[in-house]
């Protein structure tokens, strides 16, 4: 599942992050998470709070921030959110190009890569293919809370 | 700290790959996958465990040279890659379809490329080849700049002039960037007619090119059509014996440059 590979880079970076400023103890990290990516929040949390165990962040409060998805289109102007453009693409996209996950449920392959959005959407009012994801794109720790 | 998930989880990926080779050209139409998918397939072939990711994102072609079936399979460890010949191969054509236009973005470009290599189950490789796509854009940069600890490239052109210009630019990025160059190769450099070699486009460009930049002439590959009915036939470029043979010398050459490699 790739909430797992994702919460282990979360916890990777926060390592990074520690190790450079010689932090002994990570309190709270706050991660943005773009809508595009459809992550299950509660594995996440769980993934990482196994991964913390016995480390500098074991106990930490990671808090979530749902950065909610919006299209602008480039040529006609229209703007769009997620529900919308998973509509679409559920319309035209392949059955057979689903991932499956260990436990069988199947995923867009946006769930992994969320950039492939501009070769799976259009815009929905002039059918364009040059639109701009203008937020909620991408997993960023937005935010580390130390003791020193 | 990059902040970023997905750029921390692709350097602990990169941490279970000895090293990277990149397959560059800066210019389209030169035979540059099917040079990167025979370097990979001769790795392979030669015992090495190899990955080959295909990154270029607006006109991918290797799934088509490999005949690669993706399971659209993932596990804890990522997206399980396409087994073909002995290769894991990933590609960005596994998850459109075939005919559908790929118009990404500039720095969408950068992180999809990473996130492709990223989120791939490629386990424990010696090598994994990387098809840099066409130009110096987003994606070069992002994969320069991700593989650099571990990256050397091989540098594709033809013996067109107008290749030279844009293959000079390349060189000049992967010098500015540090990488080293483990040679240029030369692709439709001549036919054989009769056991005799033909170079149609007059002296090899790339020759002087790598005296110019100090680099080494890996070989000179011809103009096969062998190369072609190999793949259509349903085998890989290797199986062409004209083709193979010339390959043969220069995959020998990358493998004793990149052995000195402090990273090997």
């Amino acid at each position: 599942m790739h909430e797992w590979s994702l919460a282990e880079g979360i916890y990777r970076a926060a390592l990074e992050f520690a190790e450079a400023q010689n932090v002994k103890e990570i309190l709270e990290i706050e991660v943005g998470v773009g809508e595009l990516m459809q992550l299950d929040l509660d594995i996440m949390k769980e993934a990482f709070h196994m991964l913390a165990k016995g480390s500098i962040m074991e106990g930490a409060n990671i808090i979530f921030k749902i950065e909610k998805a919006e299209f602008k289109c480039e040529k006609c102007g229209y703007t769009w959110d997620f529900e919308t453009a998973k509509e679409q693409i559920a319309r035209n996209f392949s059955k057979d190009r689903l991932i499956k996950n260990e436990e069988g449920a199947l995923d867009l392959p946006l769930h992994y890569m969320p950039d492939l959005i501009y070769a799976l959407a259009t815009c929905p009012k002039c059918g364009s293919s040059n639109f701009l994801v203008t937020q909620g794109r991408e997993v960023k720790i937005r935010k580390i809370v130390v003791k020193k | 700290m990059s902040g970023s998930p997905s750029i921390e989880l692709a350097k602990e990926k990169l941490q279970h790959i000895k090293a990277v080779v990149l397959v560059g050209s800066g210019k389209g139409g030169v035979g540059k996958s099917i040079i990167s998918s025979s370097i990979a397939l001769s790795f392979a072939k030669m015992g090495f465990k190899t990955g080959l990711l295909d990154v270029d994102l607006h006109g991918p072609s290797l799934h088509k040279i490999l005949k690669c079936k993706f399971s659209a399979e993932s596990s804890v460890r990522g997206l399980k890659p396409c087994n073909a010949y002995g290769l894991k191969f990933m590609s960005i054509a596994f998850f459109v379809d075939e005919d559908s236009p790929l118009p990404i973005r500039g720095d969408a470009k950068a992180s999809l490329a990473r996130d492709l290599f990223a989120q791939t189950d490629w386990g424990e490789l010696d090598y994994l080849v990387v098809d840099l796509p066409p130009g110096t854009g987003d994606e070069v940069l992002s994969i320069l700049t991700l593989f650099e600890s571990k990256s050397s490239a091989v540098v594709v052109s033809t013996p067109s002039r107008l290749s030279i210009s844009v293959v000079e630019r390349l060189i000049n990025l992967l010098k500015r960037e540090r990488i080293p160059i483990l040679g240029l190769i030369e692709n439709m450099s001549y036919i054989r007619y009769n056991d005799k070699k033909i170079h149609l486009f007059g002296s090899s460009s790339s020759r002087i090119l790598s005296e110019k930049y100090d680099i080494e002439f890996l070989g000179e590959l011809p103009l096969d059509p062998g190369v072609e009915d190999a793949i259509a036939r349903g085998g890989t470029p290797l199986d062409s014996k004209l083709f193979a043979m010339e390959f043969e010398r220069i995959t020998g050459r990358i493998i004793k440059k990149i052995a000195n490699f402090p990273y090997l």
